[in-house]
């Protein structure tokens, strides 16, 4: 152990100095590992992460368009459907306005048939009565002036007398009759 | 860091070199070295203080 | 014991040189480990899919991590044209300082201080020419050189940052990797190699300590693991700090 550092520091190379060798091959040595990796290698993985980028924004734009189309077809649907309800309602409310145009014509048809029956009734049954008290009338004031002459047995020569006779006759019958 | 070792290093090699050619027998080297510390503290305040 | 001729110990910075010359340890290190990283790649990725297979994926988040976590967050959009070189850099670093813990092998090339240096100086010349070209030649300098600070203090300033941004930056960028590799194996050297000195004394009390001194050999293997791997990523994020800081704009 008798040999120290010290003896031969000096006649050794000093670490701090570098060997020009070696310098001369590490240089080249570098170059060529930064030239393979700078020219091969990272440019392949730059574009793979590129590609990979792609791939990725290519599938979300395909989920987006796939999307739309549905949310298109969804506002088609619904907008067919809003349609087809409108349709609906409308046709609903056609019909109910046509029947109740029909209900309100028959029921004006039948009031006005129902009318006129009354009303044909009515003039009939007035006919009717007054062709009655018009015979009537005729038989009656006959009946009368032949019971009168009959009875008193001369001719009333008084022709105001005897009409105002029968008429109150006839007057108090009608009275009668309409009670 | 960078800034206060050579600030040292600077100014204490200038103040060496006053003390070498005046005869100072150190004192240079010591003003130098404190010159040099004083601008590195400087220059890193500056730079990354703010 | 026959080996107690042949083993150097303490060990000395002679163990760094065994054979200086165009073909040593080191060199063909430096080839084998540039072979490595060629055909991890290149075989890993001979065919991408958008869909990684187990192998692809690890070479891209090897990458990916350069590329998004370096490159992206500390240079910022534009720095990702850099992530190549700094993906090739952090692969060629980490797998030259794994050489001093493979057994085996046992050294790492970055303990000798060329090819820390030349790994430095192309950071030195990468960030410069990336401020210039960005800037114009003066532009850059001035960008680098001046801070806004009163006109007086302006002479002691220039120096400082000219030296701390031109000349420590390279110098620390180099020695702290060797200096750690250096560091690493010279304490993994003598723990090992003190285990055989200790087993090979003449005093017997000596011998079980012997043991001993390979456990913390082994342990401090699992340090050196550790550094080995923050100093490969050490030297990339400085590299990218300094291209950051010849990008960023005014202050």
């Amino acid at each position: 152990m008798h040999y120290l550092a010290a003896d031969y520091l000096a006649a050794e190379p000093n670490p701090i100095v570098p060997i020009w060798q070696e310098l001369v091959v590490g240089t080249i040595a570098f170059a060529v590992l930064c030239f393979v990796l700078m020219k091969f290698a990272f440019p392949r993985m730059e574009a793979t992460f590129r590609a990979r980028v792609e791939a990725i924004e290519g599938g979300i734009q395909k989920a987006e368009a796939a999307q739309a189309e549905a949310n298109a077809l969804l506002e088609q649907y619904r907008a067919q459907l809003a349609e087809a309800r409108t349709e609906a309602a409308r046709i609903r409310d056609e019909a109910r306005a046509e029947a109740m145009n029909i209900k309100t014509d028959l029921l004006a048809q039948a009031r006005e048939d129902s009318d006129r029956v009354i009303a044909a009734g009515r003039e009939q049954l007035v006919a009717e009565r007054e062709t009655v008290a018009r015979e009537l009338r005729a038989t009656m004031g006959q009946i009368a002036v032949d019971l009168a002459s009959k009875i008193v047995g001369e001719v009333l020569e008084d022709e105001v007398r005897r009409r105002g006779t029968v008429e109150r006759f006839m007057a108090d019958l009608e009275g009668e009759g309409i009670r | 860091m960078g800034y206060l070792i050579s600030g040292i290093l600077v100014w204490g090699f200038i103040g060496w070199l006053i003390d070498r050619w005046l005869g100072l027998d150190g004192l240079a080297t010591g003003i130098g070295s404190l010159v040099g510390a004083a601008g590195g503290v400087y220059l890193i305040l500056r730079r990354f203080g703010g | 014991m026959v080996l107690a001729d042949e083993l150097p110990f303490p060990p000395s910075v002679e163990d760094f040189h065994l054979v200086p010359a165009w073909v040593s340890k080191f060199t063909v290190l430096v080839w084998i480990a540039v072979a490595l990283i060629i055909i991890f790649f290149l075989v890993l990725y001979r065919n991408p899919k958008l869909v990684p297979t187990r192998g692809q994926w690890l070479a891209e988040s090897f990458y990916g991590f350069v590329r998004d976590r370096v490159a992206g967050d500390l240079i910022g959009h534009e720095g990702l044209r850099f992530a190549p070189y700094l993906a090739t850099l952090f692969s060629f670093i980490l797998l030259t300082n794994l050489f001093g813990i493979v057994p085996g092998i046992q050294i790492s090339t970055n303990t000798h201080i060329a090819f820390t240096a030349m790994l430095a100086v192309i950071s030195y010349v990468l960030f410069v020419a990336v401020g210039i070209r960005k800037f114009g030649f003066w532009h850059y300098w001035k960008k680098s050189l001046f801070l806004p600070a009163p006109l007086a203090v302006q002479p002691i300033l220039i120096p400082i940052e000219f030296v701390s941004t031109f000349v420590v930056r390279p110098l620390t960028l180099a020695i702290r990797l060797f200096a750690n590799m250096f560091a690493g194996h010279v304490i993994l050297l003598v723990f090992t190699l003190g285990g055989f000195v200790l087993l090979n004394s003449s005093a017997w009390f000596l011998k079980p300590i012997s043991v001993l001194s390979w456990v913390m050999a082994i342990a401090l293997t699992f340090l050196e693991a550790l550094v080995i791997l923050l100093q490969a990523y050490v030297f990339v994020v400085l590299t990218a700090s300094y291209v950051q800081g010849a990008l960023v704009e005014d202050h």
